[in-house]
């Protein structure tokens, strides 16, 4: 019996020992990792911006995330807020970047290193179609192979067809801004909201024309503009700054979506500004929406208003950005995947058309 | 439904006192047979076994009895004989995971199968979180399993039927069965209460992991912390049967089970503790200007459910013809799982090795941050049914079943959020005066409610002998789906078809059409696993299958049979959770975080097998794909691009051997061995970081160019910026988001293992002793079914598996009399 005990003792143990195994994930991402982001449109060059997809980095798993976030916001210094984050290591600046437009013409295009991105000397006009080719440059390896990201491509239609919008009134009226509870606390150290905005908002209320031929997309921008002086030390190292904030707020259904079930900065939850037009397909829509003034020290403010006929790629994947940006990648939540339009790679490739009207702040 | 034709009847009497073999061959067509021993001749262990109810005989495709000898020849996971597990072992059948006891059928989702028990729903069949299943084989008379092809009596369930049926208690005698082994032990008695008239079953199971060996490995294991979730689970489970037989063609009986299960399978605790240095000491007499993190994170997954079903079955045999037979059933099921997350973070800056009250106190910097997160899930299901069934044979050609159903169920399912947050900050300002901020925050919301779904079957079905080479069954339900003052009606054609073209070979072909109305509303990521049992709404409608199969059976020799089966199969507005769903801080109902899609699923099957002798077994393979769309606008999963289900198995393939030695009469020895292979679990990990994300929203960058709007560059000449609330926060979240390609698209390793069982029984004048010795997994694969993002020791970012069963021997000790 003893040799029984035994032996029904280690075979518990045994089978309690339970593994923890690691499996690398190199092979997840593979090569296609040349991440493409550009959006085109019918005024300038196109600007594209190169990187490089690399495995998820955080130096804890997904689901602790947050606690790491918390020990950066008191431990980094305050100025990290004017410095551009942008992991240089990520960039791909040696890549042969190509654009075929319409199928026929290839133009190649270099990169920026003041703005890192590859711009192009072709403008596109509505109706072209742009196909987008990224490689990165080979590299050869000490074994003799040859390593070479790529080729990721993507391709856009820029809409052939203007967006209208019409701005029927505007009316200035005084709101008491608000502040952010933080500020009661310690104006020294935890930024107040709309440090810059007056106690002045404008209504505007405008009309959609939808042209209702096909499914459109759009995204309404309202943004506010001001300007006000730094001073840098001296009066006269100071120099004129402008304030843009697109916030903006509607009570319109247009602007709903369900999906955004958490506020986000200064956008409340709920409220999106890219839409489709389910709502106003083929109609002439009304709609109010309402904003801020910014600093007016130095030039009168304006709005610019303006609509943007997007490409469906883009607007899916600015719908995934909204709702990723609330996100809290924890166990409890259905991870997010981000659309994108690149096969063989990431990103997306976009385009837009747009009516934009500057309305004074007076 | 009265098994019509038996063709051959092969009966193995082992008669203690003179043992002999008789074969008695029965004609065909006969429904009831007699055979009487001679006064003072027992009997035991009557093993009868014909052609199959399945087989090549019968116009049913897609399905195969088993009965509990062949379930308990399985070697099995510590060595309890578990029915579900062995299904898993079949073709067209896939595991939910490694170890796990949930079967996915034929790309179906695990809700998609309808479990029975004497007619009683049966909605979660799983012991131990998966590890053993919630059916006794003890008390098991026989198992009808289909996975397609489905007769016209079942509906509800759009993947596989299972139907239990249990035991009736000896009207003659009285037994008793012990089992003892490692993880838990069971008993069963039966016999008569009133002698040849009423019998009874009586069986029980219980976990006693907790209780024995837990307690004793604690101090032997060098690591107790891995025990704790082992240290929670539990369960018990106990079933009864009481028949009562008004006359030979006249029965009534009442199945009761009742089961309860709790665990928790993630209480952890990790405490973080790092000092940095801020500042270093400049000269003597100065102290180092440190930072001092302490991160302390608890978390658990506390589950507990239970199962009750009750049965009343009335079987009447009016004559030869015609057979009556009514039942009412209820179930029960109660489930609740309660996630807590609890963190703490408390940073402060610190000159050391100064004691406290020495102290500058404006040189404190503090910050405390404490979270208690909780999120409990409850759903409760109540089902109550009244079914009655006739059967009756006009001639020989046909055998016609006509039912009817009606079934009430409620459903409860519920999600509570309990937030809570303490949030304090010491901050010392230039001025030498210190800010202090204290902000709590309390959540506590319920959010769900009742739903109550009504259901209206009727049903006919004839199995119809068209000639001596074909037969059919062919079958129609209508089924009204009545909720929230919507009613969906479904029409169901059900057709089966044999065509016996040689007398070894028979082509089979069939085609169903199944309607559902409950989901199984479970996330979807390796990790955890909740569940919510919901109905169809208004909003989201009724589930809808139809799977078309082709069959070959070629009966090799009178005792083994081979069948190769390819089938097709769509799933209309099956539901998933959407991207980004969360309860914690949505605050909404799951109706509002759900996507409605299709999917389909087709593969092949084959499996040959040897039913009878001493050597008996399976070798089972199948090679399918099952795939999911979600593409109504606004609701695109996946980007509306079909992917593969998470149940996607692309081989799988089982091997099992049985071989009996007797040893004289008292006493034999039997040997089983089982192979198991099937392609790794499919999941979706989101370890991609992309930059991008910026568009437009002026939050804090100076100098980068916001590409989308270059059409406004006429600003990028001056410095503009703005501030808001959040700012740090979307600095973070902006840059670089963090993606996959397609969803489901990681497959875990492939999972195999040999497990072997030996088992001697010897008589002996207290009954029958069976020792039993079975070891799982004999080559220790590490095997996987669960896995989540971390980093290994040279901070690459890995994914971490566990591998609940490596080599795992097991004893068991079983006592019959």
């Amino acid at each position: 019996m003893k040799l029984l005990y035994i032996f029904v003792g280690l075979a518990m143990i045994v089978s309690l020992s339970a593994c923890e195994e690691e499996i690398k994930l190199n092979k997840v991402l593979g090569d296609e990792r040349i991440t493409v982001n550009a959006v085109i449109n019918p005024d300038t060059i196109v600007f594209a911006f190169i990187s490089e997809a690399s495995e998820f980095d955080y130096q804890s798993s997904v689901s602790m995330r947050s606690n790491y976030y918390f020990y950066d916001k008191i431990t980094k210094p305050r100025d990290i807020l004017f410095y551009n984050n942008v992991d240089k290591k990520k960039l791909l600046k040696n890549a042969n970047v190509e654009l075929i437009v319409n199928g026929k013409n290839e133009y190649k295009i270099k990169y920026d290193s003041i703005y890192h991105t590859y711009n192009s000397e072709y403008i596109p006009k509505q109706g072209d179609n742009i196909k987008i080719r990224v490689e990165s440059q080979s590299n050869p390896q000490s074994d003799g192979s040859v390593f070479q990201l790529g080729p990721a491509e993507a391709e856009v239609t820029l809409p052939s067809t203007t967006p209208r919008i019409e701005v029927i009134n505007t009316e200035i009226k005084y709101k008491k801004r608000e502040y952010h509870e933080a500020e009661e606390f310690n104006k020294e150290t935890i930024f107040i909201t709309d440090l810059y905005g007056a106690d002045t908002v404008m209504t505007i209320r405008a009309k959609i024309i939808d042209p209702g031929n096909e499914q459109n997309y759009y995204r309404l921008l309202v943004r506010s503009v001001g300007a006000s002086r730094l001073y840098a030390g001296s009066y006269s190292a100071a120099f004129k700054i402008y304030l843009c904030v697109d916030d903006f707020k509607s009570n319109d259904l247009l602007f709903y979506d369900s999906d955004l079930v958490k506020p986000y900065g200064f956008i409340p939850a709920n409220f999106s500004n890219v839409f489709d037009d389910v709502l106003i397909n083929g109609k002439e829509y009304e709609f109010t929406v309402e904003t801020r003034m910014r600093a007016n020290s130095e030039i009168t403010p304006y709005v610019i208003f303006e609509l943007q006929h997007i490409s469906p790629d883009l607007y899916y994947y600015l719908k995934d950005i909204e709702m990723f940006r609330i996100s809290d990648f924890d166990l409890y939540t259905n991870p997010i995947q981000i659309w994108s339009n690149v096969k063989g790679g990431w990103g997306v490739f976009g385009a837009m058309n747009y009516d934009t009207h500057i309305i004074p702040f007076k | 439904m009265i098994p019509r034709i038996i063709l051959l009847l092969i009966v193995n009497i082992a008669i203690i006192t003179a043992h002999a073999q008789s074969i008695l061959s029965i004609p065909p067509d006969t429904t009831t047979t007699k055979s009487s021993l001679s006064k003072g001749v027992t009997l035991d262990n009557v093993e009868v076994i014909g052609k199959q109810k399945f087989g090549i005989e019968s116009s049913q495709m897609s399905a195969i009895q088993m009965s509990p000898l062949q379930i308990k020849r399985v070697p099995m996971f510590m060595g309890t004989p578990d029915v579900l597990k062995v299904l898993q072992k079949l073709p067209g059948v896939n595991s939910d995971g490694e170890g796990t006891v949930g079967i996915s059928v034929r790309g179906g989702n695990i809700d998609q199968n309808l479990i029975t028990l004497d007619g009683a729903t049966l909605y979660n069949p799983e012991h131990l979180k998966g590890y053993a299943s919630a059916i006794n084989p003890d008390m098991i008379g026989n198992i009808d399993f289909y996975r397609g092809a489905f007769p016209a009596r079942y509906g509800s369930r759009l993947s596989s039927v299972i139907d239990v049926t249990m035991k009736e208690g000896d009207f003659n005698k009285y037994h008793a069965n012990l089992f003892l082994g490692v993880m838990s032990g069971s008993v069963m008695i039966e016999g008569p209460i009133w002698k040849n008239h009423t019998s009874f079953i009586v069986g029980g199971r219980m976990s006693y992991f907790d209780l024995i060996a837990y307690p004793v490995l604690e101090k032997v294991y060098d690591n107790p912390d891995k025990l704790l979730p082992y240290s929670e689970m539990k369960y018990y489970d106990i079933n009864a049967k009481i028949t009562h037989k008004f006359s030979e063609y006249n029965s009534l009986s009442a199945s009761f089970y009742y089961g309860e299960d709790s665990d928790n399978l993630s209480p952890t605790k990790n405490d973080y503790e790092k000092i940095t240095v801020l500042r270093a000491a400049n000269k003597p007499g100065e102290f180092d200007q440190l930072l001092r993190t302490l991160s302390v994170r608890n978390d658990s997954t506390a589950t507990r459910w239970s199962n009750l079903c009750g049965a009343i079955n009335w079987k009447w045999d009016i004559n030869n013809r015609y057979t009556v037979s009514a039942n009412v059933a209820y179930s029960k099921y109660d489930y609740s799982i309660i996630q807590q997350s609890y963190y703490k973070n408390r940073a402060k800056e610190d000159s050391y090795p100064e004691p406290l009250e020495e102290r500058d106190p404006y040189s404190l910097n503090e910050y405390l941050h404490i979270e208690d997160v909780n999120q409990d899930y409850f759903s409760k299901v109540e089902e109550g049914l009244v079914g009655t069934k006739l059967e009756f044979i006009p001639n020989k050609k046909h055998n016609i079943l006509i039912g009817t159903e009606m079934k009430s169920q409620k459903f409860t399912p519920q999600v509570r959020v309990r937030n809570s947050l303490y949030f304090k900050q010491l901050r010392e300002l230039p001025s030498k005066k210190r800010y202090v901020y204290v902000k709590s925050n309390l959540v506590d919301t319920l959010m769900g409610g009742v739903h109550q779904l009504e259901q209206y079957n009727l049903y006919a079905e004839d199995d119809y002998e068209l000639n001596k080479n074909i037969k059919l069954n062919i079958g129609l339900r209508l089924a009204l789906h009545s909720v929230q003052s919507n009613t969906y009606t479904s029409l169901e054609p059900r057709l089966s078809m044999r065509w016996k073209f040689l007398n070894d070979h028979a082509l089979k072909l069939s085609y169903s059409r199944m309607a559902q109305s409950t989901h199984r509303l479970a996330t979807n990521n390796l990790v955890s696993t909740s569940e919510l049992w919901i109905p169809i709404t208004k909003d989201i409608p009724l589930m809808k299958s139809d799977l078309y199969a082709l069959g070959y059976v070629y009966d090799i020799l009178p005792v083994v049979t081979l069948s190769v089966e390819g089938y097709y199969k769509t799933m209309d507005n099956i539901i998933e959770y959407k991207q980004n769903a969360n309860y914690s801080y949505a605050m909404r109902d799951w109706s509002q975080m759900v996507s409605v899609g299709n999917g389909r699923s087709y593969g092949v099957e084959l499996m040959l097998e040897k039913t009878t002798g001493n050597t008996t077994g399976w070798v089972s393979y199948t090679w399918s794909k099952a795939l999911r769309k979600f593409d109504h606008a606004g609701n695109q999963l996946n980007g509306g691009k079909e992917f593969y289900a998470n149940n996607d198995c692309r081989n799988n393939l089982n091997i099992m051997v049985s071989h009996k030695i007797p040893l004289g009469d008292k006493s034999y020895w039997e040997l089983n061995a089982s192979w198991s292979y099937r392609t790794g679990r499919r999941g979706t990990i989101p370890v991609t970081q992309v930059l991008g994300g910026r568009f437009a929203y002026f939050d804090g960058i100076a100098s980068f160019p916001h590409y989308s709007s270059m059409h406004s560059n006429y600003l990028f000449n001056e410095i503009f910026y703005h501030y808001n609330k959040d700012n740090w926060h979307i600095y973070d979240a902006l840059r670089e988001t963090i993606t996959m390609k397609e969803l489901n698209s990681y497959v875990l390793p492939s999972v195999h293992h040999l497990d072997l069982g030996v088992n001697f029984g010897v008589k002996h004048r207290l009954g029958e002793s069976v020792i039993g010795l079975s070891i799982y997994n004999v080559y220790n694969r590490k095997n996987t079914n669960t896995a989540y993002v971390g980093f290994n020791r040279d901070n690459e970012i890995v994914l971490k598996t566990q591998c609940p069963f490596p080599i795992m021997p097991s004893i068991s000790y079983t006592h019959k009399f």
